[in-house]
């Protein structure tokens, strides 16, 4: 049993003690099983009626060449598979990673309100996207992937910016660091609204980016998005376990064998850059990233070897229904989801902390 | 009747809902008469001896606004105000306005005050005005407080009724009576020749028009009204004001023409590829401008449109 020098406390962390794998596996794939019939059933509901049966029979017909069911409307195929499954899938990639990456943020700033755009990614990707809204640039220059492309560069900009300025002496100062990101966001910030008062395009677009959606995904997207989010949620889950020492203090840490600075530089980086790809795809989608892990904490405690994989997975879910719910609540119109994780996560996430009793444990 | 310039529509979207709520009987009303053709409520043959008449106006919030002179230092905070005063040949009246007009190109020269939101009270109060004209309230009081002469009147949502009215307000104002009569007539002239040349024509294509990343006018707008004159199916008629259609929407309701602006990347997008007006080319490009303004230009941008739908009928 350890306990922390300072307070005499017991950590709620036990190393001996370790919760078995094998529970942690179990949990992931039925978690992972939930998220696959939540998207299932998400891809039958829309502005386009489109029966469940048809939704599995063209699935079944997609994945394994069956055919379950004799015929169903064309209409309804490209709808599917050419708008809503990669649409759900992205949103729960999107989900996954800033979920992910809010659980790697709080415990590595040991702060719960920590969330992915803490360190300035949010209003560096908004400032890139907003330059290449505003400077007349052809949206459609690298194949239409213009956008994306800018705004990774000003998350992953704004985030090297905040790191270096709060590096110390080779020292990774975390309130420093949340400090420069916090100067970083709002000069970012301003920048972009001086843009946006001082030009007279159309902003329409710019602003739903801003407000994060799903409405412009396709399979493209998807292809693009993976290979960045998927190593460095792979590295996030490895550190998961030096996440949970990181807990202690960092002389206590580095007393136990861990490289503090070097920890705490991958998880920054890795939980940077996932965040700066979503971002980049997806707008700045506000609630997941922060609160997700929260709920997960609640619900199964705070140990990060499970925590970080099962925010992944509640993330995934929560904004594929997130989505769900911008795609129909204004048929024939769509909603930023942005609006819909704050409208629906808030009095979630009050609930949970109301009813649950490890609400002392945050 | 500001220039609907889009980038703010967004951010005064509920506004504009309210509005459209508040002008809805008004806009049943011009509807029930569109059938018959525009009929010119004002006395359009009233005296052009050139004497200035006392002028009342009543204005958005149901005060009257009395001339006794006319103007001759205007801050015009709308794009339409500018373009109608321009078109009079008072466009030398106005010594101010906002960051968005940008027609006619005289306008240019004018002195801008602020993006159209935002009014910057010390520089009007600097211009000493005779008359401001704002097409939002938000600022009324503060400038009424500061002794200006203010006229209020809220933007319109419909460009074919009101804007031949608009043209007439502003002649009795500036004491042009004559030219307000003129541009009036040619304004009614080209929308009736327009109805008259679709009289027969039962139905038009379907339509849809995109603004950027799907963002489409409802048939509250003024570019609706335009479609509906041009008897056009507009896909999105159960959108309200503006807003993005869902992408699956579209392609269940499969418009057979597109009218795009130039942040449209519409065509790029292979989802969109079984779409008729993709699959027949029948996409075209038709900018924000004209038809976002109920202004004079209004109706050439309804005729560009109809010569673009009905290339056999306008030319």
């Amino acid at each position: 049993m350890i306990y922390d020098t300072c307070t005499k406390k017991k950590l709620a962390y036990n190393i001996k003690n370790r919760m078995s794998y094998t529970r942690i596996a179990r949990r992931i794939i039925l978690g992972l099983t939930i998220v696959l019939v939540i998207g299932i059933v998400a891809s039958s509901v829309g502005a386009v009626n489109i029966p469940l049966t048809d939704t599995i029979a063209i699935v079944i017909n997609k994945v394994i060449g069956v055919r379950v069911k004799s015929s169903w409307p064309e209409v309804s195929e490209s709808i599917l598979i050419n708008l809503r499954f990669p649409r759900i899938i992205l949103s729960g990639i999107v989900g996954a990673a800033l979920s992910i990456s809010g659980a790697a943020y709080q415990g590595l700033f040991r702060n719960p309100l920590a969330d992915p755009y803490l360190i300035g990614s949010a209003s560096g990707a908004g400032l890139g996207a907003a330059i290449v809204f505003l400077t007349g640039v052809p949206l459609l220059a690298f194949g239409g992937g213009l956008l994306p492309i800018a705004a990774f560069i000003g998350s992953i900009t704004a985030v090297t910016l905040a790191y270096f300025i709060g590096r110390r002496q080779g020292q990774v100062g975390i309130s420093t660091l949340i400090l420069a990101g916090v100067a970083i966001s709002s000069l970012a910030g301003a920048i972009t609204s001086l843009l946006m008062i001082k030009s007279d395009p159309n902003l329409r677009p710019l602003m739903s980016w801003l407000l994060g959606g799903f409405s412009g995904s396709r399979w493209m997207d998807v292809f693009v998005l993976l290979p960045y989010v998927v190593p460095p949620m792979v590295v996030l889950m490895f550190y998961s376990r030096m996440l949970n020492i990181l807990q202690l203090n960092d002389l206590h840490a580095q007393t136990l064998g861990v490289n503090v600075n070097r920890t705490k530089t991958v998880v920054l980086l890795a939980a940077s850059l996932v965040t700066a790809s979503a971002v980049a795809f997806s707008g700045v989608i506000g609630f997941v990233g922060l609160v997700g892990p929260h709920i997960v904490r609640l619900i199964w405690g705070s140990d990060y070897r499970h925590l970080v994989p099962m925010s992944a997975i509640f993330g995934a879910g929560f904004l594929i229904v997130a989505d769900l719910g911008a795609r129909v609540i204004a048929i024939p119109a769509e909603l930023p989801v942005g609006i819909i994780t704050a409208f629906f996560g808030a009095p979630f996430f009050i609930y949970i902390l109301k009813t649950n009793k490890r609400s002392k444990g945050i | 009747m500001f220039r609907f310039k889009s980038s703010l529509k967004s951010y005064f979207q509920i506004i504009i809902i309210a509005c459209v709520f508040g002008y809805f009987s008004l806009i049943l009303a011009s509807l029930a008469c569109n059938d018959d053709g525009l009929k010119v409520v004002e006395n359009i043959d009233q005296d052009p001896t050139g004497q200035y008449e006392t002028v009342t106006i009543l204005d958005g919030m149901g005060n009257e606004v009395v001339f006794t002179s006319p103007p001759q230092r205007i801050v015009a905070y709308d794009s339409a105000a500018v373009e109608i005063l321009f078109a009079l040949g008072e466009g030398s009246r106005i010594i101010g306005t906002h960051d968005f007009v940008e027609h006619p190109k005289e306008a240019n020269n004018i002195k801008k005050l602020g993006s159209a939101f935002e009014i910057n009270v010390e520089t009007i109060l600097s211009l000493d005005p005779d008359l401001v004209f704002l097409f939002s309230p938000t600022f009324l009081d503060d400038l009424r407080g500061a002794g200006i002469n203010v006229l209020y009147v809220p933007n319109r949502n419909s460009g074919l009724e009101s804007t031949a009215e608009d043209f007439l307000m502003w002649g009795r104002i500036t004491g042009n009576v004559n030219s307000a009569n003129l541009l009036a007539q040619d304004f009614i002239e080209r929308v009736n020749h327009i109805r008259d040349k679709l009289a027969e024509l039962d139905k038009g294509p379907k339509v849809f028009r995109d603004e950027g990343d799907l963002w489409t006018p409802g048939p509250n707008t003024l570019i609706g009204e335009a479609m509906s004159l041009l008897k056009l199916e507009n896909i999105a008629y159960d959108v309200s004001g503006f807003e993005q259609l869902s992408a699956e929407i579209l392609i269940e309701r499969n418009p057979e023409i597109i009218i795009k602006t130039d942040y449209s990347t519409i065509e790029s997008d292979p989802v969109f590829d079984n779409v008729i007006a993709i699959k027949e080319k029948n996409v075209f490009m038709l900018p924000d401008s004209p038809l976002s303004v109920a202004g004079p230009r209004f109706i050439s941008g309804v005729e560009e449109l109809a010569r673009l739908i009905y290339p056999e009928k306008f030319y």
